[in-house]
This record gives C-alpha cells, sequence and structure tokens, in this order.
C-alpha cells in the first residue's frame, strides 16, 4: 500500500497533539508497521508505534507459589514408618528365633503371630502420628488467629 | 488462615480462576501497567500479587467496587509507586537487557519501557492508557477522574516527551 508521506507527517503532528482521531491513529500504525525504511525524522515514531504494539501484546502469566512448604507432613509420616521398617529389618536381621514379645512379656517364636502384632502396632503408630499432626495444625491455626 | 495459604489460594484463583474474578483480559491489562510504570517484568509480577490480595480482600468482604476498571488502575498505580519508592537507585531498571546505550541491542518493546519509566507519572499513565491499552479519551477521562480535555494535553506532553527521549537517549531519528 503506498503511503503520502507528506499526510503521514501531518497525521504526526496531530498523533502528538492529542487531536488525532481513532482512524487517523490506525493510518499511523498501519503505515510504520507495515514499512520497513522510514524516513530519519519519523524513526522515532516508528519505535514508538512498534514498541507499543509489542507491549500491547504482553500477557500476564502467574509464576508458582513461592511460599509452599512442601510435605512437611508428609515428611513426618515417612519418618516414622522408615524407622518402623528399619527397627523390623534390625530385629530380623540380629534375633532370628524371637519375633517378638505378647502382653504378658512371654517371647513370640511363630513369624506369623508377630506379624499381626506389628501390623496392629503399625495401625497404631501411625494413629498417633495422625493425632501428632492434626494437634500441630490446630496449634498453628490457633496461632494465627 | 496462615499468609502462605492465603497466598497460595490467590495464586490459585489468579492462574486456575483469575479468568472467573478478574478475567483474563483485566490481568493482562493490571500487568502490562505495572510493566510500564515500572520498566521491570519481575517487579510487575511482584505488584500482581499486592493488588490481587488487596482486590480479594475487598471481594471477600463484599465492598462494592463501583468502577473496576478505575480501582485497578489505581490500585496498581499505587503500588508501583510505593515499590518505586522502596526500590534502591542501584538496582538496573530493565536488568534483561545488556547495560549501555546502543540501540542496537534493544527491541522497542524494551525501549518503550525505559522510555515510559522516564516519564512523569500522569503522562507515563496517560500514554499507557492510549496507546497500550487503547481506550478512548472518553474511558480513560473515567478512568483519570478528569475531563477529556486535560487528558489530551497530558497526552500529548507524554508521547512529545516520549519522542525527545527516545532521540536523545536511543539516538532514533537524530
Amino acid at each position: 500500500m503506498e503511503y503520502d508521506i507528506k499526510k503521514i507527517r501531518q497525521l504526526c503532528e496531530r498523533y502528538f497533539d492529542g487531536e488525532a482521531s481513532a482512524e487517523e491513529e490506525m493510518v499511523l500504525r498501519s503505515y510504520f508497521l507495515q514499512t520497513g525504511d522510514v524516513p530519519e525524522d519519523l524513526k522515532s515514531v516508528k519505535v514508538m508505534i512498534c514498541g507499543f504494539r509489542e507491549a500491547a501484546s504482553m500477557t500476564y502469566r502467574p509464576a508458582y507459589a513461592a511460599h509452599r512448604q512442601p510435605g512437611k507432613v508428609r515428611r513426618l509420616v515417612w519418618a516414622a514408618a522408615g524407622v518402623a521398617a528399619a527397627a523390623a529389618l534390625c530385629i530380623g536381621l540380629f534375633r532370628k528365633d524371637v519375633y517378638g514379645y505378647d502382653t504378658d512379656g512371654n517371647i513370640i517364636t511363630d513369624p506369623q503371630v508377630a506379624l499381626e502384632g506389628a501390623s496392629c502396632l503399625t495401625y497404631l503408630d501411625n494413629l498417633q502420628t495422625s493425632i501428632d499432626i492434626a494437634q500441630m495444625i490446630t496449634s498453628e491455626m490457633e496461632n494465627d488467629n | 488462615m496462615t499468609r502462605f495459604v492465603h497466598l497460595c489460594v490467590i495464586y490459585a484463583e489468579m492462574g486456575l480462576n483469575g479468568k472467573n474474578i478478574f478475567g483474563q483480559k483485566r490481568l493482562d491489562f493490571m500487568f502490562r501497567l505495572a510493566c510500564s510504570i515500572l520498566g521491570r517484568i519481575d517487579e510487575a509480577e511482584d505488584i500482581m500479587q499486592d493488588v490481587a490480595e488487596k482486590v480479594l480482600r475487598r471481594h471477600e468482604d463484599r465492598h462494592e467496587i463501583a468502577n473496576i476498571d478505575a480501582f485497578l488502575t489505581r490500585s496498581v498505580r499505587n503500588a508501583c509507586i510505593d515499590r518505586i519508592r522502596r526500590r534502591k537507585d542501584t538496582t538496573p531498571k530493565i536488568p534483561d537487557v545488556p547495560d549501555g546505550r546502543n540501540p542496537d541491542r534493544w527491541d522497542e518493546r524494551q525501549i518503550i519501557h525505559k522510555a515510559m519509566s522516564m516519564l512523569p507519572e500522569k503522562q507515563r499513565l496517560a500514554v499507557h492508557l492510549k496507546d497500550i491499552e487503547g481506550y478512548s479519551t472518553k474511558e480513560m477521562a473515567d478512568i483519570l477522574e478528569t475531563d477529556e480535555t486535560n487528558v489530551r494535553t497530558i497526552l500529548s506532553r507524554g508521547r512529545r516527551a516520549l519522542k525527545e527521549i527516545i532521540e536523545k537517549e536511543f539516538g532514533y531519528g537524530i
């Protein structure tokens, strides 16, 4: 498309006076965005128009929340499970014929019986962990209020 | 509710549900305005958190916002002004751009943001609303709570000042 440079300069004057209409500004934008090589005195205007278009195309994408505390509770649970597993492994390695003790203090030599007891203890351990976690959260909420 | 959980909620609201509360168009508007005023994308993102929290708090308190665009403009502008006051002078304005005045190393957006950061606050805001956001002078008058004649005067001064900065600071058109 051919543009009348004299007309473009007149539109620029109106633009910088703040008097250009929406249609006139559209003509200016069209000229500067489509014309690669403009007269020397209009180069700064071209930078403005192109820069405005680039700035207008920016969109917002929020960054990930930086304040998240990852897995504090989860770390506690896994730590407890890890300790329980390590303890069970140690007992298994070093006391092969003793699998535990019943409530009367008698030695358990049947691994199946010991396993059932250990499962019960694990459930109780998990329950205690859950109680501890709930108390921690409640305490934290009360402190914040 | 702890602040970090509250911020997580805000992030969730803005990231996932922001379109439902602010609308993506308004989020983009707030972000671009902050970029124009601060000249820095990273600081503009910080401003988004502050303003979003403020708006969400008003929303939760059920305070009516008569003119949301005007409110957002004022909120972002005030937050940016506070930020500029706290900013240390030694911090580079646009850290992702090589230092120096060689215009060949800057793209137009960086030049515009840099140049706009040098304008007086009213002129910068007027140029941003008109030339970047595309508001009419009537809409700008409502947002800026002034009349159209004043808007055109401020806009004229801002555009001419911007042209002069680009010519003198970046060597275009001299």
